[in-house]
Parts: C-alpha cells; sequence; structure tokens
C-alpha cells in the first residue's frame, strides 16, 4: 500500500511477461512470419522459375534460328546444284543435238554427191548410147542434105525424147 | 484537504485479492490488470492469425502488417539476428502500448505500478546483455564494456544498473504523472474537459513512452550485439 512500491510482487511482472511473451511467439510472431517467409520464398520462387524459362525460351529461339538459317543454307546449295546439274545436262543434249544435226547433214550431203554421181554416171552412158545410136544410124544411111536434116532433126528428137 | 486524500487514494497501489495460501498472497491490482491484457491481446492474436492463408484476408492483412512492422523495425537496427529478438521486442511493445491506454477500458494502467515499470526494464536490461553473452560468447561479452576503449569500462559497468533505471524511472513518471493530472482534472471538471486533455495524455503520450522504451531497448540490444 504504497505509491512507489517495488517489492517483491516484481515477481508477478516477470511471470506475466513470460507468459505473454510466450502466448505471443505462439499465436502471432510465429505463425505470422513463417507465413511472411514463405510467401517470400514463393515469391522468390516464382521469379526464379519465370527467369530459367525465360533463359530456356531463349535458348531454344536461338537453335531455332541457327536450325533455319542451316536450312535455308541447305535449301540454296540443293537449288544450286540442281541448277548446275539442269545446266550441264541442258549442254549436254545441246552437245549431242549438235552433233546428230552434223552427223545427218554429213550423210545428207554424201547422199547428194552419190546421187549426182550416178546421175553424172546414168547421164554419159546415155550420151555415149546415144552417140553410139546416132553413128550407126550414120553409117547404114546415105547422107544428103535433106537426109540430113531429117537425120539430124530425128536424132534431136529422139535427144529430147529421150531426155 | 478533501483533493489530496482522494487523490492519494486514487495514486496507491492496490491489492486486489489474496491468495488464501501461505497465510495469504498478495495479488496486487497491476498483475490483475496485466492478465485481463494479456487475456484480451491473445485473443485478438488467435481471432488474427487463424485460418492463415497464403492470399491474405483483411484479418490476415492487419495480422501481417503488424508483425511486419516489428519484423522490419528490428531487422533496421539488429541486423542478421532479427529473428531471434523480434518476438520479444513486440511482446513489450504491444504490452506496452496496451498497458499505457487501458485507461480508455476502465482498467488502471498497470505501468502506474512501479513494480511493473521496474521489472520491465530489468527483463529489458537482461535481454540486453543476455543476448551480448550469448552471440558475443563470455569473453565477448566481457570485452564489451572495454569498448570503444577501456577507460571507459566503468561507465559500462555503471551503465548495467543506470539503463533499466532510466528506462523504469521515464516509464513510470510519464505513466504517473499523467494519471495524476487526469485525476486532478476529474476531480475539478469530471466531464467533457477530460476528453481532450485524456486523448493527449493517455493516449498520445502513453504511446510515445511505449515507443521510447522499445526504441531504447532495441538500440541498447544492436549496440551490445553488433
Amino acid at each position: 500500500m504504497a505509491i512507489l512500491n517495488l517489492n517483491a510482487e516484481i515477481v508477478y511482472v516477470f511471470i506475466n511477461l513470460a507468459i505473454l511473451l510466450l502466448l505471443m511467439k505462439k499465436f502471432l510472431f510465429g505463425p505470422v512470419t513463417k507465413m511472411l517467409d514463405e510467401r517470400s520464398k514463393e515469391i522468390a520462387d516464382t521469379i526464379d522459375g519465370a527467369n530459367a524459362k525465360m533463359d530456356q525460351a531463349n535458348q531454344t529461339k536461338q537453335e531455332y534460328e541457327a536450325h533455319l538459317q542451316n536450312a535455308k543454307l541447305e535449301a540454296q546449295a540443293i537449288v544450286d546444284d540442281a541448277k548446275k546439274r539442269g545446266q550441264q545436262e541442258y549442254e549436254l543434249q545441246l552437245e549431242k543435238a549438235r552433233a546428230d544435226i552434223a552427223r545427218m547433214q554429213a550423210a545428207a550431203q554424201k547422199q547428194a554427191e552419190a546421187d549426182r554421181a550416178a546421175m553424172l554416171e546414168g547421164a554419159r552412158k546415155e550420151i555415149a548410147m546415144l552417140a553410139l545410136l546416132a553413128a550407126s544410124k550414120v553409117s547404114q544411111q546415105k547422107m544428103n542434105a535433106e537426109a540430113d536434116r531429117a537425120l539430124a532433126d530425128a536424132f534431136l528428137a529422139e535427144v529430147e525424147e529421150h531426155a | 484537504m478533501d483533493i489530496k486524500e482522494e487523490l492519494t487514494a486514487a495514486l496507491q497501489s492496490k491489492t486486489a485479492f489474496e491468495i488464501p495460501l501461505f497465510g495469504g498472497i498478495p495479488v496486487p491490482e497491476s498483475a490483475v490488470a496485466s492478465w485481463i491484457l494479456i487475456a484480451l491481446v491473445t485473443v485478438a492474436a488467435i481471432w488474427l492469425t487463424h485460418d492463415m492463408k497464403k492470399v491474405p484476408g483483411r484479418r490476415q492483412m492487419v495480422a501481417e502488417m503488424l508483425v511486419g512492422f516489428i519484423n522490419n523495425f528490428c531487422k533496421d537496427h539488429l541486423g542478421e539476428h532479427w529473428r531471434t529478438f523480434a518476438p520479444y521486442l513486440g511482446t513489450f511493445g504491444i504490452y506496452l502500448v496496451l498497458a499505457n491506454l487501458s485507461e480508455f477500458i476502465g482498467i488502471t494502467p498497470p505501468t502506474k505500478d512501479l513494480n511493473v515499470t521496474a521489472g520491465l526494464a530489468f527483463m529489458a536490461v537482461l535481454l540486453i546483455y543476455g543476448a551480448s553473452f550469448k552471440i558475443k560468447g563470455f569473453k565477448g561479452g566481457l570485452h564489451k564494456f572495454a569498448e570503444p576503449s577501456p577507460i571507459v569500462a566503468p561507465l559500462n559497468i555503471l551503465e548495467i544498473g543506470i539503463r533499466p533505471l532510466s528506462l523504469c524511472m521515464r516509464l513510470f513518471g510519464n505513466v504517473f504523472a499523467s494519471f495524476v493530472i487526469m485525476e486532478l482534472v476529474k476531480i475539478v471538471a469530471p466531464v467533457i474537459v477530460p476528453i481532450p486533455l485524456s486523448l493527449y495524455f493517455d493516449a498520445f503520450d502513453g504511446i510515445i513512452q511505449a515507443v521510447v522504451f522499445v526504441f531504447l531497448t532495441t538500440l541498447f540490444l544492436g549496440e551490445s550485439i553488433e
């Protein structure tokens, strides 16, 4: 019973505070701090996960780009190859065709020459025959002016007939 | 003469009742008030933190704000050891704020009892030096008394007594004085007038003193374990 009392009753304060501390630890600071920690951990995990996914996506993108580049180069190579081969084939065919034409031309020329030779030969034979014929006619008939003209005419007619 | 007697009566630290054991153990009023406050704050804490979820509701937000505030305060001043001390300092803070404001729910503030402020100060100093020896080790804790220079060692030793005394007396003086003033005001003008004055002397000063007590304890603690 005093205004400034400092006595053994201070023990109540120690006990009360200890009890309050335990209760607060158990019901307020413990669970709430745990929850806050869990939440910040979850947020950190989520951000880390997102970053990892982003990195992976970037890597995949780069891979795809590299693949695409390769594919483009390959396609270009194939097209070039095909063009080259086509050109080669074309030139080969052209060469063949030229050779054929040349061969055919040569054959035709040869044929023509042979024909001409044969014709000349025939003509020569015929002229010779005619000459012989004419000679025999001349030898059989006595020739006078009239007869000469008739003979020549007949000969010419014969020639014309033959021609 | 009438006023003096009334005031003296109001200022007495009364015994609420006696436990009829060993010839009667007296239970002071302040202890009963503390029990009521402890019960209230425990019920409130359970209500705020039951059924906690990752996505907080409004109740949980309040609890998280309170605990987050205390945790951050301790992180700022104690660094890596905040986890150990946040509950202690938080408990001091909660108890002091409620004790200083208990006038509003018609309970005589327990902090008007010198035993209570002395006990609080003693526990705060126990925490400060206990933490120092626990974290620094026995040698490190002793070495703390010779910092920053061995010349100041006597002062550091004196501080063991000065710190709790100042904490205790500051708190007791403020609460006691505001209690005296409010009693006088109530005797002179029992209606209307005490309301704004009570807001200042009980609410504002009470909260300030609670903050000062916890803040000083945290500073001393931070100094002792750094």
